[in-house]
């Protein structure tokens, strides 16, 4: 599934790294607790957040995620967006609770890491 | 987490240091004015005056009720509720600075809220100063000062072996720069034509460990070592030591407060998440600090080796 799949089914909307929506996902993992991203092996794993710090998107990179979406309606400030874009990485936020984007998103056929 | 109003990767070391190291109750004044919340407003305009201050906390012993704000008292004159008591116009909403957080907290807070003053309560909720960005500057001047006359002796020493070896200093509380080594370890590792998964093993363990220093430690250093046998990411703190080191090596015990779990951290994997990654683990520590060194073996050089030894 893409970034830009999964935009529309979560309606998010990107904040940065939008000319790579065309990465393609193959697990999502929903966290705030960093730690628990870093126990990750997979690849191709979108990361669903409402965690906005700039450890968000270090962690991110630390685990060679590429996307990541905000979920609570999060808004980035813009050091850690620049962080994100530095890093080549795609965010996108969404209005929608952390459980509604994982549902919508699982529905849509995402698997999960585990 | 707020952002801070200059950018911790480009300013010099010993000013972002500083602001890490400093707590807020380095800086804020400890001699509050207060008023009680039936204290009739027109004396808080009094206060205000006399004292050249633009906003009082309202308290009821130690504990802070809220806040009555040079606004506050012109609006009352404008409506005509001068003398009615300050507990019926004060903010009861207020921010308020905990007095061991770092003053980069206390910086962001000003430039996000915008406030000309906070009151800052202890552990125990109780209103133990007020912190302006006066004070904040006058702090910074002061420190600023004493930290370059320091620095002026402080010559970083090079390694002398062959092994390519990089040391990085990792401050208290640096939430903004946490995470910066260990991205710069990552990409010299790729640079150096390790396999992925063995640059993600690594940095997962550099990057906890840096945390950890962050989070519970007095400030200290990751070195990164690459040698053609091995990796090995080296922390090494200044204290003030693991009390139980066996727990802290358990998965979930944390001693995190609050605020450092709100952003994300201290949920008790760092130590466990370190080890599982590393294929040798060692992990000292007392009251002076605490030491942990992860090993992670190349594989190319383990074939190596093999085929020597069937020569």
């Amino acid at each position: 599934m893409t970034a830009e799949t999964i935009a529309r089914i979560v309606e998010a909307r990107f904040v940065c790294g939008e000319s790579n929506a065309d990465r393609e996902l193959d697990y999502a993992f929903a966290s705030d607790l960093m730690s628990d991203v870093l126990t990750l092996t997979q690849e191709n794993v979108l990361f669903i957040t409402g965690l906005v710090a700039p450890q968000t998107i270090r962690t991110a990179m630390i685990s060679d995620i590429h996307t990541i979406l905000v979920v609570r309606g999060k808004t980035l400030p813009r050091t850690i967006v620049e962080l994100a874009e530095e890093n080549d990485l795609t965010v996108m936020t969404s209005s929608f609770s952390m459980y509604r984007a994982s549902g919508e998103l699982y529905k849509a056929g995402l698997s999960p890491v585990f | 987490m707020s952002t801070l109003p200059i950018s911790t990767d480009d300013s010099p070391t010993f000013l972002t240091e500083l602001i890490f190291r400093l707590k807020v109750k380095d800086a804020m004044t400890r001699e509050v004015i207060t008023a009680r919340r039936t204290d009739p407003l027109r004396d808080l305009q009094l206060l205000m005056r006399e004292h050249q201050i633009s906003g009082i906390p309202i308290v009821e012993g130690p504990r802070l009720l809220g806040i009555v704000s040079m606004d506050d008292v012109i609006r009352a004159l404008d409506e005509g509720r001068i003398d009615e008591p300050a507990g019926d116009h004060m903010s009861r909403q207020v921010i308020v600075l905990e007095d061991d957080m770092p003053l980069s907290f206390g910086i962001s807070s000003m430039d996000k809220y915008r406030f000309g003053r906070f009151p800052v309560l202890s552990k125990e909720k109780q209103l133990v100063g007020i912190i302006t960005s006066r004070d904040i500057l006058v702090a910074l001047l002061v420190e600023f000062n004493r930290e370059a006359e320091r620095l002026e002796d402080d010559i970083p020493s090079r390694p002398t072996d062959d092994s390519y070896r990089r040391e990085y200093r990792v401050r208290k509380y640096d939430f903004e720069l946490a995470g910066k080594p260990t991205s710069d370890i990552k990409k010299r590792l790729k640079e150096a034509g390790l396999h992925p998964k063995l640059i993600r093993r690594v940095a997962v363990a550099s990057y906890e460990l840096e945390m950890n220093q962050v989070v519970h430690s007095e400030g200290g250093t990751i070195a990164v070592r690459l040698n053609p046998q091995q990796v090995e990411i080296i922390a090494i703190d200044n204290g003030p030591g693991i009390p139980d080191v066996e727990q802290a090596l358990e998965e979930g015990y944390s001693t995190a407060t609050e605020w450092v779990r709100s952003l994300g951290f201290g949920a008790g994997m760092g130590l466990p998440n370190a080890r599982r990654v590393s294929d040798d683990f060692e992990i000292s520590t007392g009251s002076h600090g605490t030491s942990v060194r992860c090993r992670f073996a190349l594989p190319e050089h383990q074939t190596e080796e093999d085929s020597h030894a069937t020569q």
